[in-house]
């Protein structure tokens, strides 16, 4: 569900390129810069984010970027590797393509909206966040979007509340390449990504401008959760993976393709195709869930093991008391499923392809609805921190051939959505 | 933001009584307007659909085929109600046999079916996407899923019933958002069964409401009674306990390298059927582990109905009509030809129906009867078959040839036990 995209996602092939700036991790074909250009930009724990540097990324600006606190710089954020940022500017005065009536814009003290340099088709949307700010993770393959083809790449975005800074960019060369993916990752810690870079593709801690290998296969990632710093999941096609203690171990194989995952330090659940849900409680096996209402599951928030959620294909929330199973209907029919849920406070997120809503704790609310038929918002992740302080990936078709490819964030402030 | 209730996805009921448009009743006008020369005089609208008559064919293993399937032969009425005009010898389109008379039959009159007068009409699509029938002692139900004309490029899938009185579109479901209609079932005196599109797989609709009640698309359903019911798909059989659909036991396993799929399923209370592709037939005793069949070539089956478990009818995408008396199965009867294939089975009180692309038969012990047959070719099909009881059977059929006007191709014809006559 992470590659839920309205535009064409390509197979491509072209790698990494060694970028003109420092920060370099790999040689060879592939570089990774961190946006850093004065000062350290770490995301583990030796370094903080908000004593990170904002300097340029180089290339061509497309709009001046607000500093993290503590930054020093204001660079860019336009397009990596040099190139022209041919697409038309944005115009003035977004129209969310839904029903809700906006807030003010902005978050925090930050106040310019989150921009994709890159000019190809959206692959990844990604957000997460935790008390450091919120983190997005660009990754524009080629797709070809009107004559907007020849700048594709990575971009890894990060915003304290006081602006958006790039962290990283990824630039594609001449070979293999596809698209990343952030993932939920360690609170205060290691960012969780996926992609290749340079001769291996694979799984990433990355601190700061240090992207360490996981030596684990995940060819087939489709999702992955982060209980604490020596706990997290992640799933592998069908199976699910654990990393505890430094070491990554199987818990266990499904029959089925799972889609996602929620942990705790108690419990861990996945789902997937073909009515899978599978838990392990403690020192147990990964065991089938009794009685599961048929279906192909594609995502999953639980508050415990005796209070889990689900979403289903067709756009239904399946819940888990522990006992007994109950099926919550959206209504959601226009690209139904429920690609993301994210809960907190006993409330559960959830975003559809083109709705967002909410369980609130006893029914069903619709946040965001199409406005017309046209359906041009496509949702692409959702993250919170808070029940009030909930973080939505958008992309507008309408706008994806004008600078910033039509991607927008919004966060939820318990009432009312705002840009930024 | 607006609050939304909880629901199961409720649409309102679209009744409408449907009548003709008005191109469709120049077009009845002018085609009824034409049979009038052929002695059609005292016939039903029903009897514009009727082209011509065959003389049935019986197809059984010892090779006693006889008779033709296809429209083309006129001759002689002889249909219980004693119709009397001349067939028109068409060679193509829809041709209803009287299997009982075994001889040569033209167009004549034809028994309503209660006091319903009016054929089937929908004028929503050019082409059928999917056609399906079911039935039970309140009526047919017919659902059409529709390809639209240029200017409506979608699906539209309705469900239409005929109590006795005619048809009422009583359902729709419309918009991109559906795929066309995989297949219908009811429970009976219930709700209908609707397995669909990505919206819904397994739909209920009841009393002109629809609530979705299976997440999970399926190929097949059947149900034993309101709290008990089978689906499969792939390779997994799914059983609805009255609240939900969950899977009974594991995936089927394959026999061989490629993976078991599922086509078809039938159920009564003790025993669960499957077929599938490759040969693969499983009898699921309930409670029990499931069996493979064995003694069954490796040919892909496309449908299944049982009497009981010791009385079980498959056919084969090869035209193959076996039967299972409990110890071992035998063939039973082959039907030749490209449009062979053996899609559906329906019985009741022993009488096994069968239906392909261009047949609509019937089991007599021997070989099987036809009762209606359409040409193998692009232009008609039948799509599917139910009923209440051997007097009372429904097939339903594409025929872009022989339609009625401003109707579309979609038709609905019925077996009295003695003849097929349109609905």
């Amino acid at each position: 569900m992470k590659s839920r995209s309205p535009s064409i996602i390509a197979t491509f092939a072209f790698g990494l390129v060694v970028s003109a700036c420092h920060g370099a991790l790999h040689t060879g074909k592939g570089t990774v810069r961190d946006a850093g250009a004065g000062g350290s930009s770490g995301l583990g724990g030796q370094s903080s984010l908000t004593g990170g540097a904002a300097g340029g990324v180089g290339g061509v600006s497309t709009g001046g970027a607000t500093s993290a606190s503590g930054g020093n710089g204001a660079g860019g954020t336009g397009a990596a590797q040099g190139s022209a940022d041919t697409r038309p500017t944005l115009p003035a005065g977004w129209v969310p393509p839904f029903t809700a009536k906006m807030g003010t814009p902005g978050w925090q003290q930050s106040t310019q909206p989150i921009c994709d340099p890159w000019q190809g088709s959206q692959f990844a949307f990604d957000i997460w966040a935790d008390a450091r700010g919120v983190f997005a993770l660009f990754s524009a393959v080629d797709g070809c979007p009107g004559d907007f083809c020849g700048s594709f790449g990575v971009s890894l975005k990060f915003n304290a509340g006081s602006g958006w800074q790039t962290l990283q960019e990824i630039s594609p060369g001449a070979t293999g390449y596809m698209g990343w993916h952030l993932w939920p990752s360690f609170p205060g810690g290691s960012l969780l990504m996926s992609g290749p870079l340079a001769d291996q593709a694979g799984l990433y801690f990355v601190d700061g401008s240090n992207f360490t290998f996981q030596t684990v296969p995940t060819d087939m990632m489709s999702g992955a959760f982060v209980v604490g710093s020596d706990l997290a999941y992640v799933i592998d096609g069908m199976r699910l993976l654990k990393y505890s203690a430094g070491t990554w171990s199987t818990v266990g194989e499904a029959t089925s393709s799972l889609s996602a995952v929620w942990a705790d330090s108690q419990s861990v659940v996945v789902v997937g195709d073909d009515q899978t849900i599978l838990m392990q409680s403690g020192n147990s096996p990964l065991t089938a869930l009794p009685n599961v209402p048929a279906g192909n599951y594609t995502s999953v928030w639980a508050f415990g093991a005796s209070d889990i959620w689900t979403g289903n294909s067709i756009g239904q929330l399946v819940h888990y008391d522990g006992k007994t199973w109950k099926v919550i209907p959206t209504g959601s029919q226009i690209d139904p499923a429920i690609g993301k849920l994210w809960g907190a406070d006993g409330i559960v997120y959830f975003i559809t392809g083109v709705e967002m809503g909410r369980w609130n704790g006893s029914s069903v609310d619709m946040l965001l609805e199409p406005a017309g038929s046209d359906h041009s918002g496509f949702f692409f992740d959702i993250w919170g921190r808070s029940a009030q302080e909930v973080f939505v990936a958008i992309m507008d078709r309408f706008y994806m051939t004008y600078t910033c490819g039509g991607t927008f964030m919004l966060w939820f402030d318990g009432s009312q959505f705002h840009q930024f | 933001m607006r609050i939304r209730k909880i629901r199961n996805i409720e649409r309102r009921l679209t009744t409408s009584v449907r009548g003709f448009p008005l191109g469709g009743v120049l077009g009845l006008l002018l085609f009824t307007s034409q049979l009038s020369g052929m002695g059609c005089g005292g016939r039903t609208m029903l009897d514009s659909l009727l082209t011509v008559n065959t003389v049935s064919g019986s197809t059984g293993t010892s090779g006693q085929n006889a008779g033709g399937m296809g429209g083309t032969q006129g001759g002689g009425d002889s249909q219980p109600e004693g119709g009397s005009s001349p067939g028109s010898g068409s060679t193509g389109g829809a041709s209803m046999g009287d299997a009982v008379s075994g001889g040569a039959s033209g167009s004549g009159s034809h028994p309503l079916w209660r006091k319903s007068s009016q054929p089937f009409c929908s004028s929503l699509g050019s082409s059928v996407g999917s056609l399906h029938v079911w039935s039970d002692a309140r009526g047919a139900f017919v659902m059409a899923s529709l390809d639209g004309e240029a200017k409506l490029p979608t699906v539209s899938t309705n469900i239409s019933t005929n109590t006795g009185s005619g048809w009422n579109t009583t359902y729709t479901w419309s918009g991109y958002d559906f795929d066309r209609a995989l297949g219908l079932k009811g429970f009976v005196n219930g709700p209908l069964v609707a397995y669909l599109g990505p919206s819904c797989h397994i739909g209920f609709v009841d009393g002109g409401v629809a609530s979705c009640s299976g997440a999970q698309p399926v190929d097949d359903v059947a149900v034993v009674n309101s709290n008990l019911a089978y689906a499969v798909y792939q390779d997994r059989v799914l059983q609805f306990d009255g609240n939900f659909w969950t899977q009974l036991g594991g995936p089927l396993p394959a026999a061989g390298a490629a993976p078991f799929l599922a086509r078809s399923v039938w159920a009564d209370a003790s025993t669960i059927v499957v077929v599938g592709d490759a040969g693969h037939v499983y009898v699921i005793p309930s409670g029990g582990d499931p069996v493979l069949q064995t003694g069954l070539p490796e040919v892909d089956f496309f449908a299944v109905w049982a009497f009981a478990a010791s009385d079980i009818w498959i056919g084969s995408a090869d035209g193959q009509l076996y039967h299972h008396d409990g110890v071992t199965w035998s063939l039973k009867a082959s039907i030749p030809g490209n449009c062979g294939s053996i899609h559906k089975l329906w019985g009741s009180d022993g009488s096994l129906f069968v239906l392909t692309q261009s047949l609509f038969g019937r089991w007599d012990g021997s070989g099987i009867t036809t009762l209606s047959s359409l040409a193998c070719d692009l232009t008609a099909s039948f799509y599917d078959l139910w009923g209440n009881s051997p007097s009372e059977v429904f097939v339903v059929l594409e025929d872009r040839t022989h339609g009625i006007a401003g109707c579309g191709p979609a038709q609905v014809q019925w077996f009295n036990g003695s003849v097929v006559s349109p609905l």
